[in-house]
């Protein structure tokens, strides 16, 4: 996917900057995008796009960038921050080409629940939910390895040495490990009483199951769990604000690791300063919820 | 310091004449406009970016010739703001450009009350004009900057390439109105309207002023003297197929823009550019389904 800044520009401005302004401002850019951790970045600047708020650190870096480079000040419109961040994303995450900012992203357009069609840069945020579902299909996936023979050794006092340096020794361990743990927690799961509060429940059972896994990429059994976790529940939605106070009781005060666990935030820090804003109002049902939150959760989790 | 003067003078006929502060119009031409901007004054291709914040301003380009009641409808615009406070769902909040606006409705009240027509745009002067309002309804806030330049600058345009080409925002603002004299259009002047008109369009057209994500509305003004004339509607055909001929048009309007009460019309039409720069940017269904990722992961376990 190509992102064209001078078009991107253009829209924002009642009269375009001349060539030489924007070839500039695409240079000071793509330098400046090379230079940044997409994973300490991403979430931050997309929550400000999706906010439509103007990262002033931003619009002063960069002009402060143009001033040292060519000697001369340029003044940035607020508005034309929202294209220059998405710009600056969307080389940052292509440049590394980790799951991690991607699935990041991802989550902060929870912030625009209720109104997709207004969300801004839609082929970028297309491109970043499909390019998500791609990594997360193909990084969660371990071959298939005959273990029969392995595991009837274990039993039966013929053990085998595995070579753990092999991949397909890894894959085969891999392979029982995963297995070992989607039963654990399955059954750990199943134990769990019935509640009253559903979201609280939920709550509970994704951070037992995200804490349990020995790896954050188990995606599709995750997926399965929360079918199971989730199946009872009805389509009714309540807003965030609600969702909020039901999980108080079992969520413990925190503070997040990245600015895209939006729930998270919301739930575990009440000086959270997406709780004074019209996030609160918006509106998830039972499933929504346990979706972005477990997402949420594997990302802290891997951060952590 | 030449500034702030109120350029326009009363005149008997379209016989311009530089202002009384001894500059010509070559002097001021080669002033740079930064130069001598007053605070609250128009803005120019130099500056009109400065006051941009937030808010993505919806710019709609006025192109007319002299007299056709350009500056007129935008002083219009401005008294109904500051006398109703208003316009429609949307609540005034601010302008950067008081005093452009002051000197538009200054000299269409003199205007008003002379009946003598006043050359109050000169060729030098500064062109944007912006507006901030609140959607009452759902707090939205909505910035229109209209462009109204001085009416021989459009002559500029039939004539030479290279003056049109300054025009940056006649090529990508999204929305454009044509201002007619519907009063002219009804009288013999309808073949001077013609004339100045074509090779505009064609102009325009070739310096790619016009597209598929383009908004061209047209609006007859000065509708009160033509309405009765029988060769008025004929007329009138005949230019919007020669706009045609160019251009698609979203939508025609016949306006009286120097009536300022009573005039239901005129109120509407500003309530049309308002809701214009209020239309929310839509995302297709199908791509704001496919944002939702979170449904279709849902669907599929």
């Amino acid at each position: 996917m190509e992102m064209n800044l001078k078009d991107m520009l253009t829209d924002n401005l009642v009269v375009p900057f001349e060539d030489e302004i924007l070839n500039r401002l695409e240079q000071i850019c793509q330098k400046y995008s090379d230079e940044l951790d997409a994973s300490e970045m991403a979430s931050r600047y997309i929550n400000s796009v999706l906010m439509n708020e103007s990262d002033l650190d931003l619009k002063e870096t960069i002009e402060g960038k143009y001033q040292a480079e060519y000697k001369t000040s340029i003044h940035l419109p607020k508005c034309v921050m929202r294209p220059l961040t998405v710009y600056i994303v969307h080389r940052m995450i292509t440049n590394e080409g980790d799951i991690w900012p991607y699935l990041a992203i991802r989550n902060c357009l929870a912030l625009c629940v209720g109104e997709f069609e207004r969300v801004p840069y839609p082929e970028f945020f297309i491109y970043v939910v499909d390019y998500t579902d791609a990594l997360l299909k193909s990084k969660s996936k371990i071959e298939t390895v005959d273990d029969k023979s392995f595991m009837k050794g274990l039993f039966h006092d013929k053990y085998t040495t595995l070579d753990l340096s092999k991949k397909e020794s890894q894959d085969m361990m891999k392979n029982i490990v995963r297995d070992a743990w989607y039963y654990r927690i399955q059954n750990q799961l199943l134990d769990l009483p019935e509640a009253d509060n559903l979201y609280a429940r939920i709550y509970k059972m994704l951070k037992d199951l995200v804490d349990s896994m020995p790896w954050e990429l188990h995606n599709e059994q995750s997926l399965s769990q929360i079918r199971q976790i989730t199946k009872q529940a009805k389509p009714n939605k309540i807003t965030i604000r609600q969702i909020v106070e039901k999980v108080s009781s079992v969520v413990d005060e925190y503070e997040c690791l990245d600015d895209s666990s939006v729930l998270l935030r919301v739930m575990s820090n009440s000086q959270d300063n997406l709780r004074s804003s019209g996030f609160m109002d918006k509106q998830l049902s039972a499933k929504e919820f346990a979706l972005y939150l477990y997402y949420e959760l594997l990302l802290e989790k891997h951060y952590e | 310091m030449s500034e702030n003067r109120i350029v326009g003078e009363i005149i008997d006929s379209s016989t311009a004449k530089p202002d009384n502060s001894g500059k010509s119009i070559a002097d001021y031409k080669e002033e740079k406009s930064s130069e001598r901007h007053y605070y609250g004054d128009a803005l120019n291709d130099d500056n009109v970016n400065d006051v941009i914040d937030d808010v993505v301003p919806h710019v709609v380009v006025i192109v007319g010739f002299p007299k056709y009641g350009k500056s007129t409808f935008v002083a219009s615009l401005y008294h109904a703001v500051l006398t109703i406070g208003k316009i429609g769902k949307f609540r005034f909040v601010d302008s950067d450009t008081i005093t452009g606006f002051e000197r538009r409705s200054q000299i269409r009240k003199l205007e008003h009350e002379t009946k003598k027509r006043i050359d109050r745009t000169p060729v030098y002067a500064d062109y944007f004009l912006s507006l901030l309002f609140e959607n009452e309804e759902n707090g939205q806030l909505i910035k229109i900057v209209l462009s109204d330049r001085s009416g021989e600058k459009y002559r500029e345009y039939a004539k030479f390439e290279k003056v049109i080409e300054e025009d940056k925002a006649l090529r990508y603002a999204k929305h454009i109105l044509f201002f007619l004299d519907a009063k002219k259009i009804a009288s013999d002047g309808f073949f001077d309207v013609q004339t100045d008109l074509r090779p505009l369009m064609i102009r325009m057209n070739k310096y790619g002023a016009f597209g598929d994500d383009k908004r061209i509305d047209v609006v007859f003004n000065k509708i009160d003297q033509a309405k009765d004339n029988p060769d008025y509607a004929t007329n009138k055909s005949e230019i919007l197929s020669l706009i045609k001929n160019v251009t698609p048009v979203n939508k025609e309007f016949e306006l009286c823009s120097l009536k300022v009460t009573d005039n239901d019309k005129l109120n509407q039409f500003f309530v049309y550019l308002l809701d214009c720069c209020a239309e929310p940017k839509h995302n297709s269904e199908e791509d704001a389904a496919h944002i939702d990722w979170v449904n279709t992961e849902l669907s599929n376990i």
